[in-house]
């Protein structure tokens, strides 16, 4: 089921929080919403589900074609995950995964055995096949997550919308739940939005991502293409760490990874190493620029620090191996 | 000594963050005992001057067993009635915003702050025949002051806080994102009403209504003056304690007192239970 944005406003009292989106997400896609708080990507998450909606006179929302502006969210067939679970917590795990089924007119309800193969499948696919029985709070941050999810499932919706899905979970589930997503994705795929202000998260899991800022989608493209070639300043230094030098007219974008550091004998920029921090493979550098008075940061890869290593207090040549430079002084 | 510290040794199983188990553990039955247990017990005791014969033609006098079916039967369906406009109006206070919604919600703590005597004069003057509301109602032929209906408005009156104070906070704490939630897998208000939102209110519901049905068992003050206390008809069983007071029967007073006692204790004892089973769900 693919979804079509159209020319979406949305305004809360003088603020706006959405200003002509457009948006095409192709069936079976899965693609992140990107952005930092406040840059209006859970509001248009929530229009998409009809828990919001657009204001009046403003565009449209299509599901493969079809009009769903107005249709209110019992309607729509999406399954909605919050980030806080939105689990409710006086139904066991296995009547919370029936719930959409139990709900339904007689008429398209399953039969009593129907809904539990189903909900036995779903409690297998989220491998939490033994915890039926139990209630969401005897359970961890991860479990209820894929609860919610399985939940959301249950009712074979046509689009799955995840609500930064991992943002209340420590970073090791996180990690892990984000792979098995990407798993399931492939099993199932079922057209998702994943809405998230966590870049890497965004880029592993996503066939495609979309940058938003103040209420606009910024860039929107593959996970490498954006981080490759980003549109403006923002999106480059949202999608990872950068050193910005700005000039008159214009501002310069390096990534800490596209530096390299010469003994102090070659030629190029002077600079002293002010920190070294060498833990795991990649190797982080504060180098401070003797002309620009400036701090900058370094990453190296284990092989090259093996080869050169350096010390705080080492002078050192820099030299910018891939810069980006952007129109405009202010970087924003 | 031995014996002593073993006993808590076996009840301290955790090292505790707070110290003073002992001595909080100690305070709090001294203190229960002293104005809980000695003076029930006491109830007992002073009856026991009688014989089981006296006590049973005491407490299974009709004038008396009659008074037991009203203040139970009422008390029990103002509570029910409480219970659910109790609900209604936490709900109304919690969901809407509307003008003067501050003085509205100040205004259901009435019934506690009020003198039981006063409420029960001003009920009675408005619903007695002559009354501003009795009036009206009296032309449709129903009467209120002076029957079992004005003594049910007296304990629904003393009532109301109860329920809405123990609600109000649990419809307060609701996730909006869980109502969100059941919306979006495609339930109506009617089931998201039903399904997801009232059972957690039940447990507080029920407290609230054995609240409000305990302090209308021992209500005296707002009743006596709107029950018309007419024999076999409209008196409460805390009257029929009175009367006998009245006549220096003190032990047959605390017979009927503790047959009250017992039977409240008993119907509380079924809402806890049934309160615990409803809330099973929180228990990790």
């Amino acid at each position: 089921m693919s979804i079509q944005v159209k020319n979406i406003h949305k305004t809360f009292g003088k603020f706006k929080a959405l200003n002509q989106i457009d948006l095409e997400i192709p069936s079976g896609g899965l693609v992140a919403l990107l952005g930092p708080s406040g840059s209006g990507k859970t509001t248009l998450l929530r229009i998409i589900a009809g828990l919001d909606f657009s204001d009046a006179g403003s565009g449209n929302i299509s599901f493969n074609g079809h009009d769903v502006t107005s249709l209110a969210a019992a309607k729509r067939k999406v399954g909605f995950v919050f980030q806080h679970y939105a689990l409710f917590n006086h139904l066991s795990v296995f009547e919370n995964i029936a719930f959409g089924l139990r709900v339904r007119s007689k008429a398209e309800r399953p039969s009593e055995q129907e809904i539990e193969d189903r909900v036995h499948k779903l409690l297998k696919l989220i491998k939490l096949e033994n915890y039926g029985k139990r209630f969401p709070k005897q359970l961890s941050g991860g479990q209820r997550q894929r609860i919610a999810l399985a939940r959301a499932l249950a009712v074979e919706p046509q689009v799955l919308l995840l609500d930064e899905p991992f943002g209340a979970l420590d970073a090791r589930v996180r990690r892990e739940l984000r792979r098995w997503l990407r798993q399931l994705h492939e099993e199932i795929h079922v057209t998702t939005i994943l809405v998230t202000h966590d870049q890497e998260e965004a880029l592993e899991i996503a066939d495609e991502v979309a940058i938003m800022n103040h209420g606009q989608i910024e860039q929107r493209g593959r996970s490498q293409e954006v981080y490759d070639f980003p549109a403006n300043a923002f999106v480059c230094e949202f999608l990872g760490d950068v050193n910005s030098f700005a000039s008159t007219g214009q501002t310069t974008l390096v990534r800490p990874h596209e530096i390299e550091l010469y003994s102090h004998d070659r030629e190029g920029v002077e600079g002293v190493v002010r920190a070294v921090n060498a833990f795991g493979a990649v190797e982080r550098l504060e180098v401070d620029l003797i002309a620009d008075k400036k701090t900058i940061l370094v990453e190296r890869s284990s092989a090259v620090k093996e080869k050169h290593p350096l010390r705080t207090g080492d002078l050192v040549c820099v030299k910018m191996r891939k810069e980006f430079v952007f129109p405009g002084e202010e970087s924003a | 000594m031995n014996s002593l510290s073993s006993f808590f040794t076996r009840f301290k199983l955790k090292p505790q963050v707070m110290p003073g188990f002992g001595l909080s553990l100690g305070f709090t039955l001294f203190y229960l005992g002293l104005i809980v247990l000695i003076p029930l017990s006491g109830i007992f005791i002073k009856s026991s001057s009688l014989s089981w014969n006296e006590i049973w033609l005491t407490v299974t006098h009709p004038r008396v067993i009659h008074s037991y079916k009203i203040s139970f039967g009422l008390s029990f369906l103002a509570a029910l009635i409480n219970g659910f406009f109790g609900l209604m109006i936490a709900w109304v206070l919690v969901r809407y915003s509307f003008p003067g919604k501050r003085l509205l919600d100040a205004l259901v703590d009435l019934p506690f702050a009020l003198p039981t005597a006063v409420a029960g004069i001003t009920l009675c003057s408005l619903y007695a025949p002559n009354g501003w509301i009795g009036y009206y109602l009296s032309l449709l032929g129903i009467k209120v002051s002076y029957t079992p209906l004005g003594i049910l408005l007296a304990l629904i009156f003393i009532g109301t806080p109860f329920v809405v104070r123990t609600v109000q906070p649990v419809i307060e704490d609701f996730d909006q994102e869980v109502e969100e939630a059941s919306m979006s897998l495609g339930a109506g208000r009617l089931q998201t009403f039903c399904r997801v939102l009232m059972p957690p209110l039940i447990p507080p519901l029920l407290t609230g209504m054995a609240l409000a049905f305990a302090r209308a068992v021992g209500e005296y003050g707002s009743v006596i003056f709107i029950a018309g206390n007419m024999p076999m008809k409209s008196e409460i069983t805390p009257l029929m304690i009175v009367i006998q007071l009245e006549q220096y029967e003190y032990a047959k007073a605390t017979a009927i007192a503790g047959v009250m006692m017992i039977i409240s204790f008993l119907m509380l004892l079924c809402i806890n239970l049934l309160q615990a089973w409803s809330s099973r769900y929180q228990r990790n």
